[in-house]
């Protein structure tokens, strides 16, 4: 392929890149923003080039030391639920916008420490980024064709455009704000998609090499099985690598945590603390996914390539011998997409740690004082581009100067071993009160210095004076001062030498310095606030200790400089609002303080703000006594909150009860209504029916045996008005709990016996057969004229519908725990499974009022429902049954 | 030319009064139990007249009613509520339905035969 | 949206047993000389508890994270 043809397509990509963090910028509030899927993508910009293509080359080469990489995260994210969301909380309660930040506020604001946390990451990541521009010019020129990637001079070198472009990229959407704690969405939004891109594309790759260059994995591992150093390849080896691998899990442990870009996106970008939920499991799935096919790929390219081949590049090797342009192409993209979002993200945390925890305090800060804010806006902007320009230009040079002799591994974990140097302060911070600002300067110091002795000196003195002795017999001569098996330790790898020992001093530096020294009451109270973070998050301002003099005036001008003057009024006017402060207040408090504090902290960083607040403000100093008196203070405000609380709840759920009575209240007098229609409806049918038969008879010339049979209506008519009345009285009494049951022992089977013989000569009219299934002979407690009603009624009701001929009514008596079950059983059409649930109520189903309850029932349910509920006892129909209609009722059995 | 009457009732007893009277007045009688029944007669045989109960099982007079509104060959039909629901706001929602007229049970035959016939004419 | 600390402890009970799981001695006596679909054993055993905690984690977010 052309370099101009390869251009053109790298121009084309960025094009893109720009446009679609334009369009997620502009598009604020849309599901873009707020969505855990871009959360974790964004985080995967863990996976870099040294995952794209240096995992390959480790595994075609020394075998499975690659995974190690990313077993520490997947071990990690499990924790995330617990550490993560401490971390993002604290970060979002002082509007933390870099891990500088974090550790710098941990100890109480302390400034040195913010600048050491910046040149500790520093060191790390832009020979980080310089590997990855490495990665980037050198795959440029594999697909390109173009022999030599050392090229004659800048200008020409297509790497330092790139380069340039991409600074332009973060300069411009990395510096929106001034505001840097709050997220970037349009950077965001590309970071999500490259993350996508690398992943895809690679997977294509490990298909492409598994399934067309080879007939499936288990040819590839077949074929390779063959090759001399395969067993190691292959598997675990012997103990010794052990540790290595132990050490390199723990490295990228920590990495997860502290490297500034991992820390931008899982912190700083975090838009809620409920996306934790989908990453704790998506982002493992991610790295797994991710490694699926590396082990191929590397036996693919021992097995295809010649030996002299840069192994890291076997990937994109690979299709190119096949001559497959467009997968190389795509290879290519995927492995640019990791490259920038690497550079992107590190360069944005980067530029931001350089202006707000040094630059800023450590030289712009009187002239930010002196300054208007449109002003100052300006130029917290600029020193952020400047920053961000000359962090890649310094990664360029180093790139062209330095990087030829190291693999994209190796650098990737002397950033990492670095990076391990914050985690002392970092992680023992989170729970540890007396950890100390100094210790951790220290501790960091210490840990710094073994890296650079035991890592870089060598690198570094092979570069410059390729015959020097340290490396091979120590430093002044002393074996056990040998930079990469310090103390005669010879199994380590150098970065887990290096690992081992500068972890093991610099921990040992800052725990044992805490120990021997308190810190001041400054870092005491935030220790407490990042530890029992719980305690603070809803006290905010009023926990802060503080004690002295400022005034307000100067405060608000000190904003104003920042902030502008509307955003200040409008912060202070809700201050005064949310504690009720007058505005004429002349004399500023702690809360005043520490609330400004955080204000300026988003923009300028959280050592400058403490600066210039100091600048307005005399402080004096606490004693212990007082802080733990404050600090008590707010626990007995939290404890009154607590019970105000309580009472609060109590109160709406007594409210709630009224309203669910009154309910139940308003329900009970419409099913009286109801009731009351029901009845007036159902009296003035038959009445009805008499009237229009009375006039009709008034006709003289009807023949006689019609007469007779409009006679036998009425006659029938005026019965069933009179059974009606009968029965709704004996319902209305029932319900009233105004008859009194004559409860006696009875033997059941007599009166079901009963029942039945009253029954009997209708039955035999209709020709239907009535059994009882005796099965045993029970006694129960019971009014037995009442039963008898309730029999007679159910008996009746499966008369009615039990077919003529062919009907048969089963009764049988059942024993249930301490009763008995009566079962009517009949073999007619059934009852319609929508009224299962309304054939005892005595009003029509509420829903459907005009549609008639189902035929038949009247009244005689309602009062049989009464009637056993009465005893204690339950009625239902069936529901199982297939074929007719089986209502069964309990009544207590005789103890 | 014959006039048509269908009567949508489930009172046996009722209809069979009506029936009565209706075809001594050379009224053409049709008799449904329930809606959809009256609904499928009203379609065949065009009624002039259709005396409609409300409380009926399946579909009630109301629903019965709109279909027979909706059914463009029985646009000249009068429908006339025969129910024993009495509250205004029965009635009311039953004229607002479309109905032509609403008689609260019980009724006079008489009267209902005069009124028809007046609605007719 | 909340977690109860006990389910918490849950997830760094995987954390704890993955540790242990892919260190030293475990990785040496799940190292074997076998493959599954080219797979080589050690490999296996990684990407399966790998998967196995992922399912996990999956299965407890889900049912307690509210």
């Amino acid at each position: 392929m052309s370099n101009y043809a390869l251009i053109l397509i790298i121009i084309v990509y960025l094009a893109f890149l720009f446009f679609l963090a334009y369009w997620a910028e502009k598009k604020h509030r849309g599901k873009l923003v707020n969505n855990p899927y871009i959360y974790v993508l964004s985080l995967a910009v863990y996976c870099t080039a040294w995952t794209y293509y240096g995992s390959v080359g480790i595994a075609s080469q020394s075998g499975i030391n690659f995974l190690a990489i990313y077993l520490g995260p997947v071990i990690a994210m499990p924790l995330w639920i617990v550490l993560m969301r401490k971390i993002i909380r604290i970060s979002k309660q002082h509007k933390i916008s870099s891990i500088a930040d974090f550790i710098s506020m941990r100890y109480g604001n302390n400034r040195p420490l913010g600048a050491l946390v910046t040149f500790t990451c520093l060191l790390a990541i832009i020979p980080y980024i310089s590997l990855q521009l490495k990665a980037v010019s050198e795959t440029f020129a594999l697909v390109s064709n173009s022999s030599s990637y050392v090229s004659s001079g800048i200008l020409d070198d297509s790497t330092f455009y790139i380069a340039l472009l991409i600074a332009i990229f973060v300069a411009f959407f990395g510096t929106q704000s001034t505001d840097a704690s709050l997220g970037k969405r349009g950077i965001m939004a590309t970071v999500a998609l490259e993350s996508v891109l690398k992943l895809v594309f690679f997977l294509a790759i490990g298909v492409f090499v598994v399934y067309f260059l080879f007939d499936g994995t288990t040819d590839v591992y077949q074929k390779a099985s063959l090759m001399e150093n395969f067993q190691q390849l292959s598997s675990f080896g012997g103990l010794e690598n052990g540790f290595n691998w132990m050490f390199t899990i723990l490295l990228s442990f920590f990495a997860i945590f502290l490297l500034p870009r991992q820390f931008h996106v899982a912190v700083v970008e975090n838009q809620n603390i409920n996306h934790l939920k989908k990453a704790i499991w998506l982002f493992p799935l991610y790295l797994l996914i991710f490694n699926v096919f590396v082990i191929f790929i590397a036996w693919a390219g021992n097995l295809k390539l010649p030996d002299t081949v840069n192994h890291d590049y076997y990937s994109l090797l690979l299709p190119l011998q096949e001559s497959n342009t467009f997968l190389t192409l795509l290879v290519f993209i995927g492995g640019f997409s990791a490259v920038i979002s690497m550079i992107v993200v590190s360069t944005l945390a980067l530029s931001t740690m350089v202006s707000n925890n040094v630059i800023i305090p450590y030289g712009f800060i009187k002239k930010l004082v002196e300054g208007n804010p449109e002003e100052n806006a300006k130029s917290i902007k600029s020193i952020r581009r400047v920053a961000i320009f000359i962090l890649i230009i310094i990664a360029y040079f180093f790139y062209v100067n330095f990087s030829n002799q190291l693999s994209l591994f190796s650098i990737g974990l002397i950033s990492f071993v670095i990076i391990a140097q914050l985690a002392p302060s970092f992680f023992l911070g989170l729970f540890w009160r007396r950890g100390t600002a100094k210790a951790a300067k220290a501790g960091m110091i210490v840990g710094l210095l073994v890296v650079i002795y035991t890592l870089l000196l060598p690198i570094v003195s092979d570069v410059v004076s390729p015959g020097s002795q340290i490396t091979d017999k120590g430093l002044f001569g002393y074996w056990w001062l040998r930079p990469s098996q310090l103390f005669g330790v010879e199994y380590l790898t150098p970065e887990s030498n290096a690992f081992f020992w500068s972890l093991s001093f610099n921990t040992l530096s800052f725990v044992g310095l805490s120990l021997m020294a308190k810190g001041n009451y400054r870092e005491r109270n935030y220790a407490e606030m990042f530890v029992h973070n719980e305690n603070y998050e809803n006290l905010q301002e009023g926990a802060f200790v503080w004690k002295g003099e400022a005034y307000v005036a100067d405060i608000k001008r000190l904003l104003n400089r920042f902030l502008g003057e509307t955003r200040t009024e409008r912060a202070l006017r809700l201050f005064n609002k949310k504690y009720n402060i007058s505005q004429q207040e002349e004399k500023a408090d702690a809360r005043l303080i520490n609330f400004s504090e955080k204000l300026l902290t988003g923009s300028i960083g959280s050592a400058s703000a403490k600066i210039l607040l100091a600048s307005v403000s005399k402080e004096k100093p606490i004693s212990l006594v007082e802080v733990l008196n404050i600090l008590e203070e707010n626990k007995e405000t939290k404890a009154t909150n607590r019970l105000l609380v309580e009472k609060s709840e109590e109160l709406s759920q007594m409210a709630s009860k009224l309203q669910l009575a009154n309910n139940e209240l308003l329900l009970q007098d419409k099913q009286k209504d109801d009731f009351l229609d029901t009845v007036a409806h159902e009296l003035k049918t038959p009445i009805t029916s008499i009237k229009a038969a009375s006039e009709i008879l008034e006709d003289d010339e009807m023949p006689s045996e019609l007469r007779q049979q409009f006679l036998n209506n009425i006659s029938r008519d005026t019965d069933r008005l009179a059974k009606l009345i009968h029965n709704i009285l004996d319902l209305e009494k029932l319900s009233s709990d105004r008859t009194e049951l004559k409860i006696k022992n009875g033997k059941i089977n007599d009166t079901i016996k009963k029942a039945i013989s009253g029954i009997e000569r209708i039955a035999e009219q209709r020709r239907v057969h009535v059994v009882f299934e005796e099965s045993g002979y029970l006694e129960g407690m019971y009014d037995e004229d009442r039963i008898l009603q309730v029999l007679t009624n159910l008996l009746s009701n499966s008369l009615k519908f039990a077919p003529k001929e062919k009907g048969i009514i089963k009764v049988a008596l059942k024993e249930k725990d301490k009763k008995i079950a009566v079962v009517v059983e009949d073999n007619g059409k059934g009852i319609p499974e929508e009224d299962h649930n309304y054939i005892f109520e005595k009003f029509y189903q509420s829903k459907n009022q005009n549609t008639k309850k189902p035929q038949g029932s009247g009244f005689g349910l309602a009062i049989c429902k009464q009637i056993v509920e009465s005893h204690n006892g339950n009625i239902w129909a069936d529901k199982k049954v297939k074929q007719g209609a089986r209502l069964v009722f309990t009544i207590p059995k005789t103890e | 030319m014959s006039r048509k009457i269908l009567i949508v009732d489930d009172e046996p007893n009722i209809v069979m009064s009506l029936e009565y009277a209706f075809k001594k007045k050379d009224f053409e009688v049709f008799i449904a139990r329930d809606g959809t029944e009256a609904l499928e007669i009203a379609g065949k045989e065009l009624p002039n007249i259709v005396l409609l109960d409300i409380m009926m099982p399946k579909m009630d007079g109301y629903e019965t009613l709109k279909q027979i509104r909706n059914n463009k060959d029985l646009n000249g039909t009068k429908v006339i509520f025969l129910s024993a629901k009495s509250k205004i706001a029965d009635v009311e929602k039953g004229l607002k339905l479309g109905a032509d007229s609403y008689v609260t049970k019980p009724f006079s035959v008489k009267k209902v035969i005069a009124d028809i016939e007046q609605m007719i004419e | 949206m909340k977690m109860k600390k006990r389910h918490q402890q849950k997830l760094v009970m995987i954390a704890i047993i993955l540790f242990f799981l892919w260190n030293v001695p475990f990785v040496t006596i799940l190292d074997g000389d076998f493959h599954v679909f080219g797979f080589p054993a050690f490999y296996i055993f990684i990407f399966l508890s790998w998967f196995v905690g992922i399912a996990v984690a999956y299965y407890i977010l889900k049912k307690f994270y509210e």
